[in-house]
């Protein structure tokens, strides 16, 4: 069921993101593992959780990018741009997905850890725990408004 | 006159917009490394067209802009601010704005992560405007940085190519700049509740401006001292950016060997050389030609917006892009 899902959105991703760029997106078993335990945790549709990981996919692979910048590293240009481009790639996506209460959730732990890391901090982040949180949070306002009608 | 004092924007509330957006973070601790670079950075001078052009879009709306537009228009020139930081990593630049560059006082891996901050921080602003009809506040974070990423990789794969075409040239032109220009007149249309119809008019408009700015830009390295550019003359066919003058030079039987020889390796005086070869070619004019195509384009756009008091504005931003007030 994973293999299918994590196939489903390395897939969906490839379609959507600009040829020009020239990425190829991929994170291992072990680095999606994070955050596909979090979506059994949920009841989610398929498509749902084809659109968290996607998001959480290039979240992860914008910052591991990022990380590759030092003096000398014979890809210097091509890190910065595929971070870069992945960043505003994860907004376009997002918004396609419909999933801009997610963005202004995560928000300020992303602008957060990039404040860490320019100032030396390079503790390893996943973003998995903001995406339960998020969507614990989404189950009890929907739960709160079901009450309420 | 300035181009904000004929556009009669109040260029300190924008200024006072942009140095909020890190001095109102309550995430970044005043004196820190960051708040002062950036602060460093978007103080040290920059025309805020892009600001400029947000606000000259808000015009056109329904509603009278507020709060929204002006937040706006910061973060088009953080955006901006973000892109230039990682642009001088990218082509080694030691000056921005004669000042050392951003990168060379923080090293790299802080500096491409204080750009990132500037990006994350504008999400984070912007959110706040939730709901399906305030989807184009992002604008300006998604497609239109997208866009510049792209226009990047073009330049990337084309640094010493004398076979790119012209299409290539204006596609990679369209990316790396028109476009941003182009979302900023959309978004600030929009944010005011324009129509649609509008904001696309305005859009156009941005692009074909943006349009001409890039080709001017890319004439300007051939013909000012490097004391007005900031940085080397000839800068562009240094790091192999194949620019529309070049290309219009490499259509003389004469010339296109010379340049053809120009490669990473090449001398500063087989560069300048080059340079004053096409420099006394009439590839600028020819460059200028098609600048000056772009700019009755977006004439002709301002002719279907004439109904709008605000069309008088986009007048005085043809002026500007033609160079008549510079």
């Amino acid at each position: 069921m994973n293999k299918k899902l994590i196939e489903d959105t390395f897939r969906m991703l490839q379609a959507e993101m600009s040829p020009i760029a020239g990425i190829q997106l991929y994170l291992s078993p072990a680095e999606c593992e994070q955050l596909l335990s979090v979506l059994e945790r949920h009841d989610l549709e398929y498509d749902r959780k084809v659109h968290l990981l996607g998001i959480y996919t290039i979240l992860t692979v914008a910052a591991q990018r990022h990380m590759e910048c030092v003096p000398h590293h014979p890809d210097l240009t091509r890190s910065i741009l595929d971070g870069d481009y992945l960043y505003s790639f994860y907004l376009q996506f997002a918004v396609k997905c419909r999933e801009l209460d997610l963005v202004a959730y995560l928000a300020p732990s992303i602008k957060k850890m990039q404040i860490g890391r320019s100032n030396g901090d390079f503790t390893e982040q996943d973003p998995a725990q903001g995406f339960d949180e998020f969507l614990i949070q989404e189950r009890r306002q929907r739960s709160r408004t079901s009450k309420a009608i | 006159m300035k181009l904000h004092e004929a556009l009669h924007i109040d260029l300190d509330e924008i200024n006072r917009e942009i140095k909020n957006l890190v001095t109102r973070d309550k995430d970044v601790p005043k004196k820190s490394l960051l708040a002062q670079s950036i602060l460093e950075l978007t103080g040290s001078g920059g025309k805020r067209l892009r600001p400029l052009m947000v606000i000259a879009g808000s015009r056109f709306g329904r509603k009278p802009a507020g709060r929204r537009t002006l937040q706006l228009s910061a973060a088009a020139e953080f955006i901006h601010a973000a892109s230039l930081i990682h642009d001088d990593i990218i082509d080694d630049a030691e000056l921005r704005r004669g000042e050392p560059a951003l990168h060379t006082k923080t090293g790299i891996l802080s500096a491409v992560h204080i750009g990132n901050y500037m990006s994350a921080r504008v999400i984070e602003l912007l959110s706040k405007y939730s709901g399906d009809k305030n989807r184009y506040v992002h604008d300006l974070s998604s497609v239109a940085t997208a866009q510049l990423c792209l226009g990047e990789y073009q330049q990337m794969e084309h640094a010493f190519d004398y076979n790119l075409t012209l299409e290539q040239y204006l596609e990679k032109s369209r990316n790396k700049t028109a476009l941003l220009m182009a979302t900023c007149l959309r978004v600030g249309a929009l944010s005011t509740e324009s129509t649609e119809e509008v904001a696309d008019l305005l859009y156009n408009f941005g692009e074909s401006l943006g349009m001409s700015f890039q080709i001017q830009d890319d004439i300007l390295d051939f013909t000012q001292s490097a004391d007005v550019l900031g940085k080397p003359a000839g800068s562009d066919l240094r790091h192999g950016q194949v620019t529309l003058p070049v290309l219009f030079a490499l259509q003389d039987p004469e010339l296109a060997p010379v340049i053809r020889q120009i490669g990473p390796s090449s001398s500063s005086e087989e560069v300048a050389h080059v340079l004053e070869l096409v420099k006394n070619s009439d590839a600028l004019a020819r460059t200028e030609a098609v600048s000056q195509d772009y700019l009755s384009q977006a004439a002709a756009i301002v002719q279907q917006l004439s109904s709008f008091p605000a069309h008088a504005d986009l007048d005085t931003l043809l002026q500007y892009f033609a160079g008549r007030d510079r």
